[in-house]
């Protein structure tokens, strides 16, 4: 297919309103012939219309009861209808476009697919937000990050020695993709699975990154026994801290001492022959 | 521009002006060329006043991952 001039741009706005854009995503916003907007919250929703003349609302291909799969179908034909008919088009998706959103990688992938160019340009995402708030560093103990609802569904291997952090737990085992949010039955089971790793009382974080400037984050601690009748909505995210202290691979630790070991007792020559090497195969790789 | 998202996005931007129980920003809000309603409603950290006196949506979904 030959391509034509239309293009498409995924931007990130980041999470609040004014703080976190970058300068790439708000020319990119300003030089488009049409934007669509993706975002979160009706005043961050104000201040995108007001950097184009023509901003487009995602919004109304919501509805409840209506299949989140539709929506998304027609949120893309929508955007790669206007990159068809030649026009530079940009999406402009709240936090990162590129981060549960899988619309934005979909539009990406489907314009490239037709002959368009289109490319996502990062913004500041909750996860962003969350490690500054919570004051976590993931490099410390390591972070798990899954959507609550696939947790549910599939076996997966918890390390209490480290972070997890479940999103959209506001929807948490909604197999129908037409609800915004389930209920307590649905986080028993939740908590049943996070059982087999966690005890009751074990101490968690609600989290909900702030929008606006003059709003703070939600940052609720409480005991995981209580996360069935907590308030949660859409946008609240369940961080659980390790729970356990981080277990030594003493058999992995020894075989890095028998490496060291030998890399000891070889010449020193020997070894700044070696690193010649690899820097000769990286430089041509 | 309308002034009040204006306002939000120098606030965005300035953090020393939107801290909570900030003074300056109390001043910064105070000077702006709002009208009273709208500056009652920010002083007030009143999101929804706010979001009512600006004309934005009621209800705002965000974009939910569909596992597979």
């Amino acid at each position: 297919m030959t391509a034509g001039k239309g293009s498409l741009s995924c931007v990130g706005l980041g999470m609040m309103l004014g703080a976190h854009i970058g300068p790439r995503a708000r020319a990119t916003i300003e030089q488009a012939d049409v934007v669509f907007g993706a975002v979160s919250d009706p005043l961050v929703e104000l201040w995108l219309q007001q950097m184009h003349p023509d901003v487009r609302s995602l919004q109304p291909y919501y509805a409840e009861g209506k299949s989140r799969h539709d929506t998304y179908r027609q949120m893309l034909d929508a955007m790669l209808g206007e990159v068809r008919a030649g026009r530079q088009v940009c999406s402009a998706f709240y936090g990162h476009p590129g981060v549960f959103a899988r619309v934005a990688h979909k539009a990406v992938a489907q314009a490239r697919e037709e002959g368009f160019e289109a490319h996502m340009e990062p913004g500041v995402s909750a996860e962003d937000c969350l490690y500054a708030d919570l004051g976590i560093d993931p490099g410390d103990f390591g972070c798990q990050h899954y959507e609550a609802s696939q947790f549910m569904f599939y076996q997966r291997r918890i390390d209490p020695s480290a972070y997890l952090v479940l999103w959209q737990i506001g929807v948490a085992g909604d197999r129908t993709v037409r609800r915004f949010s389930t209920g307590p039955a649905y986080r028993r089971l939740l908590l049943e699975r996070l059982a087999e790793d966690y005890l009751a009382d074990h101490v968690v974080t609600l989290y909900e990154a702030a929008t606006l400037p003059i709003t703070m984050p939600r940052m609720e601690r409480l005991p995981l026994s209580q996360l069935v009748d907590a308030e949660l909505h859409l946008q609240t995210t369940l961080v659980i801290p390790p729970a356990i202290p981080l277990q030594r691979n003493e058999a992995m630790m020894e075989k890095i001492s028998q490496l060291d070991d030998e890399a000891r007792t070889k010449s020193p020559s020997r070894d700044q022959e070696e690193i010649c090497q690899t820097s000769s195969v990286s430089l041509k790789s | 521009m309308s002034d009040v998202i204006r306002v939000l996005e120098e606030l965005g931007r300035n953090p020393s002006l939107s801290m909570a129980c900030s003074e300056k920003y109390f001043a910064s809000v105070s000077a702006s060329a709002l009208n009273a309603a709208q500056r009652h409603a920010l002083l007030g950290r009143d999101m929804e006043a706010l979001n009512e006196l600006v004309g934005g949506r009621n209800t705002m979904r965000c974009l939910i991952a569909t596992p597979e």
